[in-house]
């Protein structure tokens, strides 16, 4: 049996209120072979970007109170700040949501990419690093020209992009990628969505993809997980996922997606007759 | 004719900046109505840029058109009377995509649903503002005890939502616009609120444009469809030809891009794909061309054999669903 | 109503800096509320005491060197100081309000010639146009000198607010609000204006240290009220009459200290609020 590249057992995560502490994510256990795909679905406030930060450290206010978490059989708590710092890109990688306020306005690109490297202690000579940075844009189907321009001189794609190419210029085996997608127009979606996977098959790293849209999940990931109100409510392969979901939250996920198969049941023949107005929706 | 909102051969170009180079088209030469005697869902598919957003807003009044005009009930938006403008006013409303930004922080939530009775003049008392705030609250779904009295923070976006859909239905409108009315509420309870606008279209006989980037609903709610891109129409037609037999390279494209709810049905994540096809050259001017009974296609301008507006196609598409039913 | 003082409540509660500031400026009203009752205002009259005597127990600040006590010259002057700041913060942050308010809702025409004008007003140096009436009014007053003040400080607060504004006027509440039928002046006064508070606030407290500040810089230069008591014209007749080479600590000293605790109050105030504006513009 392969030892799991990442191995979250039992992970709870508090942020204390004024009405006493509360359970952002509540006892959740799973863990990813090397180079699976896992996908979080989940709405907001469900837990499933906590996780993402949980595993990150860069939890703002919240405590992981109980619960452990091992990356290539490491027990990550026994890790000191300043190691993270270095565990953080080299190991484990983070594609933010918003790529858009991710970029530092100021700086160009290729500075920016750097600074991945130099924090690592990682050195160039000056047209070594222009070659390895070209390297990484290429690899995301970026030009090179890319590293001398300003994030405002990119679509909100071609920074989605460098985002990706900025999470694996370390190679890592990890890469965590939080609702990559949300902010983009659907062709761009589908561009940067299959750009994600390449890489990551180039790579051999695991991805864990966080998201709202079981659809997505549907063509991304391998194995998908639902998180309910801070609690793992139902994980598997995705297709038998899709096939005969267990819980009641998952079924309401799949089967509220819209299709261009078939018209939803308010509008199909089977519509209730009378005025809907008085029956109300659920919540 | 009552309820009758009508968009004439618009453009609308912003200037940022001196002379023609500063200009930038928003929309070009369009031409859409909706509600009047036969209520109909319209819905608008476009991606950022395409225009949507300035439309919405050129159809609530909030936006001049720079050539072509606005009319409601056959009157031009902009002459309007006091009064005329009071009836405008009340009968096209609008959802907006952020449930959260519509809400003022500083009031309750009864505040948006009192303050247009009271503008208005739809209730005589307190009471009876109250018994109808309350009735609409329950026809979208909603606890009146659960919802009134509490501040916009201490409801989640879904609800938020629904009293946003309340407030519109409680001024009785005519035609109701809806931008993006789900983009940012959870997965779900999108169909919940995409069956509650239908509902006003089939029970309320309230005519909606639906303005959203997602094809997928938009199939759901719509009669018709119309494609836009870069301030054009693209492609518009039954939303059943448009999703199953698109005309057009772009809609095509956008279609593909919708992943499908069946893991087994392809959808070629990792085809790198051809480079990005440009669907409009810049400064081009296109018209629609009519080639068959409910549906147009964009052509360069002066090339089509027969020339046709969306208006037209609305039009034939609500005949043909009045003539199946 | 209610609600909007829980909320402040519940802030100072939260934010120590706000609440410090809060607490320093109250006891400093209220001495200067209470102080000239409880005082009898004869002492402060030139030759009412011995002059120049150090602090003892009947004069605790010591007298100056024109037979006032310290003490009572101290307690008279500081109402006078406040009532200028105040004046003045209030008379500015009016216009200002009014003319950012104009400014960022009509836009277009009446927009850009407020802004011009606010900017023009603000490359102007204040202390010089000061200088100039000062030493050309028969006699300067204290209510005078707010006015003349406020004439050149309205600018900062008719840019913060204009700036909200124009933020403030593109939020989904005040398009609802359109829909709703709500006019114009409604728009202002019902969804935005109360969105301003904090910032009004926040423009209040900036505009009353500076009017404090440019009063006592135009009083220590001799260009103040010469004849009411503040501290400003303390701290000027102190130096008028070598308090300083003469080793008279007590007559030049305390009126310092007063400004300094005055202007921490209002700095832990003004930086307390800015915390809270800007968590609001995050959480926002």
């Amino acid at each position: 049996m392969d030892q799991p590249l990442l191995d979250v057992r039992n992970l709870i995560v508090e942020y204390r209120t004024a009405a006493g502490p509360f359970r952002a994510v509540d006892d959740i256990t799973f863990s990813l072979r090397p180079g699976e795909r896992f996908g979080l679905v989940g709405e907001s406030g469900s837990g499933k970007s906590t996780t993402i930060l949980a595993l990150m450290r860069m939890l703002r206010g919240g405590l992981v109170s109980s619960g452990s978490i091992r990356l290539n059989g490491r027990d990550l708590s026994t890790v000191s700040d300043r190691d993270y710092r270095a565990l953080r890109f080299a190991e484990m990688s983070l594609v933010p949501q918003g790529a858009m306020s991710s970029l530092n306005p100021v700086l160009r690109i290729g500075e920016q990419m750097g600074d991945i490297f130099d924090d690592h202690g990682v050195r160039h000579r000056p047209s070594e690093r222009v070659r390895v940075l070209s390297d990484l844009l290429a690899r995301v189907g970026l030009p090179a020209d890319v590293q001398r321009r300003f994030p405002h001189q990119l679509s909100g794609g071609m920074k989605q992009r460098v985002c990706i190419a900025m999470s694996i210029a370390l190679k890592p085996s990890l890469i965590l990628a939080d609702e990559p997608t949300s902010a983009l127009d659907v062709m761009v979606q589908k561009q940067v969505l299959g750009t994600l996977g390449k890489v990551q098959r180039e790579l051999g790293a695991a991805v864990i993809l966080i998201g709202h849209d079981m659809a997505l999940m549907a063509h991304f990931v391998d194995t998908v997980g639902v998180m309910y109100r801070g609690k793992l409510v139902e994980m598997g392969p995705v297709r038998q996922v899709f096939s005969a979901p267990q819980h009641a939250y998952t079924r309401m996920l799949i089967e509220s997606l819209p299709s261009f198969e078939k018209l939803g049941a308010f509008r199909g023949a089977g519509a209730r007759a009378g005025n809907f107005l008085l029956s109300g929706g659920v919540e | 004719m009552s309820g009758l909102l009508q968009i004439e051969k618009v453009d609308v170009v912003f200037n940022s900046g001196f002379g023609r180079r500063g200009e930038k088209r928003a929309l070009t030469n369009l031409s859409m109505a909706v509600g009047g005697e036969r209520p109909a869902i319209t819905a608008v598919v476009g991606e950022s840029g395409s225009g949507k957003t300035t439309l919405i807003r050129l159809l609530l009044g909030f936006q001049s058109p720079t050539n072509g005009q606005v009319l409601y009930d056959g009157r031009p938006v902009a002459a309007m009377n006091r009064p005329e403008q009071m009836i405008f006013r009340r009968e096209v409303q609008a959802i907006f995509q952020d449930p959260f930004d519509v809400f003022n922080p500083f009031y309750k939530v009864d505040h948006p649903l009192l303050s247009p009775l009271k503008a208005f003049g739809l209730a005589s008392s307190r009471d009876e503002a109250y018994a109808r705030i309350e009735k609409a609250l329950v026809s979208v779904g909603l606890k009146p005890d659960e919802t009134l009295g509490r501040y916009p923070h201490q409801l989640s976006g879904g609800q938020r939502q629904r009293v946003m859909i309340a407030r519109a239905l409680l001024l009785d409108p005519a035609v109701i616009l809806a931008d993006e009315p789900v983009s940012m509420v959870d997965a779900s309870l999108r169909s919940t609120i995409l069956e509650i606008l239908y509902g006003l279209y089939r029970d309320a006989g309230i005519s909606l444009v639906y303005v959203t980037h997602d094809l997928a609903t938009a199939y759901q709610v719509a009669d018709t469809i119309i494609v836009l891109h870069g301030g054009q129409v693209m492609e518009v037609g039954a939303a059943e030809d448009i999703i199953h037999r698109p005309r057009h390279p772009y809609t095509r494209a956008l279609i593909e891009a919708v992943p499908s709810p069946d893991p087994d049905t392809p959808w070629n994540l990792d085809e790198t794909g051809a480079p990005p096809v440009r669907f409009i050259e810049p400064g081009q001017i296109l018209t629609l061309d009519h080639v068959d009974s409910l549906r147009a296609v964009a052509v360069p301008a002066g090339t089509a054999r027969r020339e046709t507006s969306v208006a037209e196609i609305q039009a034939a598409v609500a005949n043909a669903r009045q003539a199946a039913a | 109503m209610r609600n909007l003082l829980a909320a402040i409540g519940a802030e100072l509660a939260r934010n120590r800096t706000l609440l410090a500031g809060v607490v320093l400026l109250g006891i400093i009203i209220a001495v200067a509320i209470l102080g000239p009752l409880l005082i009898d205002p004869s002492h402060a009259k030139v030759g009412a005491t011995i002059p120049r005597s150090p602090p003892n127990g009947q004069h605790w600040l010591g007298t100056d060197g024109q037979g006032r006590d310290v003490f009572t010259a101290l307690l008279l002057a500081m109402p006078q100081t406040l009532k200028i700041g105040l004046i003045a913060g209030l008379i500015s942050l009016s216009v200002g309000v009014a003319l950012g308010l104009i400014a960022g809702f009509s836009g277009g025409i009446v927009d850009t010639v407020i802004r011009l004008f606010s900017d023009v007003m603000m490359t102007i140096p204040g202390i010089a146009i000061l200088v100039l009436v000062a030493s050309n009014v028969r006699e300067m007053t204290v209510e005078l000198m707010a006015v003349i003040v406020a004439c050149l400080s309205w600018m900062v607060a008719t840019r913060t607010i204009r700036a909200q504004t124009l933020s403030l006027r593109e939020r989904g509440y005040v398009q609802i609000a359109r829909l709703n039928g709500s006019s114009e002046l409604k728009l202002i006064f019902v969804e935005v204006l109360p969105n301003l508070l904090p910032f009004i606030a926040s423009s209040f407290v900036i505009a009353v240290s500076n009017a404090m500040l440019a009063t006592i810089g135009l009083e220590a230069l001799g260009l103040g009220p010469q004849s009411e008591l503040t501290l400003g014209m303390t701290i000027y007749w102190a130096q008028f009459y070598g308090a300083i080479v003469r080793g008279m600590w007590w007559w030049w000293g305390p009126p310092i200290i007063l400004i300094s605790l005055i202007f921490i109050g209002l700095m832990l105030a003004s930086a307390g609020m800015d915390g809270f504006v800007n968590k609001r513009l995050r959480s926002d």
